[in-house]
């Protein structure tokens, strides 16, 4: 170990760690609420990472090395995004094809610049459209196997209504519990407010991103409805609908596809805030926070460079 | 008006060690070594002085350089302030502020009888937070923020705003005094030794040249690391048998090295807010990697000042500090595209 001996803030290791509790801490709600599906869906996408990590890591080093849980992040999130009544390969699918096209050709944690769980996301969105769109109705009965079919009664998603240009039948305060229709870590906003609390306090996301992300979406949800409602109404059905708060926390924020200054961050969370809010207005699918990230994060080497001349021209020294 | 806070915060871990008084390892008697040398008149005239510093062999503690040299190039470029400094840079290192807090007279002496061998005009203390000084009128007290890191970049800013400047040690004023007033030679330095594997923090006078060893002797904690010099900039002693040098400030005592890996840039950005100096450490670290190096792409490198904040500051583990040296020499050399 060299210098320096103290350090001011987590370290890379250390964010992902935290990120990884928070994301653990999600899984909590869904499986007390649906037995061990998601709990073995999480175990089997970590699985799946793992080993893609481990084969890449293999390829390019000639040996195993796995000194980062990103790949745990990356399960995880991808978990989060997939209906708990989705098959069990769904996320494995998904997770392995983001690990081997997007983060091996880059290299280790911080080299990728598209955020992997959104490729993952974005992937199962594209190849299996009805299994990653296709909700259970949690209020009617329902058998969920750990593995294997389930039995349940489908359900459209408040997004999937709201694209479709009507009220969702459920009101914006009901959708704070984790008790609506939705994918496994999207319905449950408190838990997401307070897991997103935990990882602004430890400095391991930016609260700036998720806050210029937010404020976006809240403001073209007000000026441009999608339903006939009141702006406040419309705001709190595009906020708690779909994957939008998860994304504003768990996915927007990830340091290493997001900009290195903090006006590079605000601008990006508005970028993509902006976009997502275009994918729903005008994108085939109700939920589009994995496109609408993959998009934002192809425009940060462009923030970052604008950011770097902006500091380098009117930077002046603090002291 | 609002003012972005500079560097990084980092905590003070310094009150354990400040809170005891020096204990003395140096074991033999002091008296001895008073009058070792001779000087050529009793009357305290700026040669006097500079033959006093070049006879006792003084080392200045914040640079580990030669105070003589340093005085005979002050002399030469003429300087405006010569300020003292009587706080310690580092989260844990302690043993200026114990020496200017045991005895604040003769440091300021000390200074004083720099200040005129070198011909400056004008004396400062450098004191950290709200830190007594004891100055009379004719010596300025500049506080520092010791919270942040770097502390002392901020307050040599001020130094500057008034003209030329430059800035010693507390204990080499304490070693100047020594020197003129008693003929003694630097033979002692105080250290502090702290850290998770010393169960007992303190501050201790030592004779220069003793083992680390021999210091960490009465320390019954199990410790696997040393570090010396500075947490922040510090190496880890390979052999206990290393002497204390004039310039060792602290031993940094850890229970357990930890191993730390190495991620690349991860893009937080945490560096250009640590870095006081304008500089974007992310940025150079790039140009530097890419193997073709473009220094009209290294904007501000020459302004680094080797604080490491940018290390301190990376959650990667990163040595940004390397880097930007590395780049500002490139810079001076005026390689265009070196690698090319
Ligand atoms: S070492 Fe250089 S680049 Fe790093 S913070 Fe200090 S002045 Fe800035
Ligand atoms: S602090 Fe380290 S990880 Fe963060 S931007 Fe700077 S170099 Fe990259």
């Amino acid at each position: 170990m060299g210098a320096p001996y103290v350090k001011s803030g987590p370290s890379a290791s250390a964010m992902l760690n935290q990120t990884l509790a928070a994301l653990a801490a999600m899984l909590i709600v869904p499986t007390v609420r649906y037995g061990a599906r998601p709990a073995a869906m999480a175990v089997m996408a970590v699985l799946t990472c793992a080993a893609c990590e481990a084969f890449c890591s293999l390829m390019r080093y000639g040996k195993i090395r796995i000194d980062d849980s990103s790949f745990a992040v990356t399960g995880l999130t991808a978990v989060m995004l997939t209906p708990v009544n989705a098959p069990v390969w769904l996320p494995c699918a998904a997770c392995a094809a983001a690990q081997l096209a997007a983060k091996a050709p880059f290299g280790r944690y911080g080299r990728p610049p598209f955020n992997i769980a959104a490729v993952a996301g974005a992937f199962a969105a594209l190849c299996w459209p009805s299994e990653s769109f296709t909700y259970m109705d949690p209020a009617k009965p329902f058998t969920l196997p750990p593995f294997g079919a389930c039995e349940y009664t489908a359900a459209v998603s408040p997004a999937a209504v709201l694209k479709n240009g009507l009220k969702p039948d459920v009101q914006p305060l009901d959708m704070l519990w984790g008790t609506g229709v939705g994918a496994i870590g999207t319905t449950a906003a408190l838990v997401i407010a307070a897991c997103g609390l935990f990882l602004f306090i430890r400095r391991a996301a930016s609260l700036e991103t998720t806050v210029s992300f937010l404020l976006v979406c809240a403001l073209l949800a007000a000026f441009f409805p999608r339903i006939a409602c009141s702006p406040l109404t419309s705001v709190k059905y595009e906020l708690l609908s779909g994957s939008l708060l998860f994304c504003s926390v768990f996915m927007v924020t990830d340091p290493s596809t997001s900009p290195k200054t903090f006006a590079g961050r605000c601008v990006y969370g508005a970028l993509a805030g902006g976009l997502l809010m275009a994918v729903r207005y005008f994108g085939a699918f109700g939920q589009g926070a994995c496109f609408a990230v993959l998009l934002a994060d192809a425009a940060v080497p462009l923030i970052d460079n604008f950011s770097f001349k902006t500091v380098t021209v009117f930077g002046r020294r603090s002291v | 008006m609002w003012k972005v806070p500079h560097g990084v915060k980092l905590e003070q871990m310094k009150r354990p060690s400040l809170e005891k008084p020096i204990a003395a390892l140096t074991g033999n008697d002091k008296k001895q070594e008073r009058g070792i040398f001779k000087l050529p008149e009793k009357k305290v005239s700026s040669p006097l002085i500079l033959s006093a510093v070049g006879q006792a062999g003084i080392t200045d503690e914040t640079d580990g350089r030669r105070l003589y040299d340093k005085l005979v190039l002050l002399k030469s470029g003429k300087t405006d302030t010569l300020a003292a400094c009587c706080f310690d840079d580092d989260p844990y290192a302690s043993s200026s502020e114990a020496v200017f807090a045991e005895n604040r007279k003769k440091v300021l002496t000390g200074l004083g009888y720099a200040a005129r061998a070198c011909g400056a005009k004008k004396t400062a203390a450098i004191v950290g937070g709200s830190a007594g000084c004891g100055a009379d009128g004719k010596v300025r007290v500049i506080r520092a923020d010791p919270s942040r890191y770097p502390a002392l970049a901020p307050a040599e800013c001020e130094l500057k705003r008034c003209g030329s400047y430059a800035v010693i040690g507390a204990q080499a004023c304490a070693a100047v005094y020594d020197a003129v007033k008693n003929r003694k030679p630097q033979s002692e330095t105080v250290v502090t030794v702290a850290g998770d594997g010393a169960p007992d923090w303190f501050n201790c006078r030592v004779k220069i040249g003793t083992p680390i060893s021999e210091v960490l002797g009465a320390l019954r904690g199990d410790y696997s690391a040393v570090v010396t010099g500075s947490s922040v900039k510090g190496k880890a002693a390979k052999d206990l048998s290393e002497p204390v040098r004039a310039d060792t400030r602290l031993l940094l005592v850890l229970k357990k090295a930890k191993a730390r890996s190495v991620f690349p840039c991860i893009g937080c950005g945490r560096c250009t807010a640590a870095c006081t100096q304008g500089i974007v450490p992310w940025a150079v670290l790039k140009e530097m990697e890419s193997g073709r190096a473009d220094i009209l792409r290294l904007p501000n490198v020459q302004r680094c000042i080797g604080c490491a904040a940018c290390n301190v500051a990376c959650p990667s583990c990163i040595d940004l500090c390397a880097a930007v040296q590395k780049a500002g020499r490139l810079k001076k050399s005026g390689d265009i595209y070196a690698g090319a």
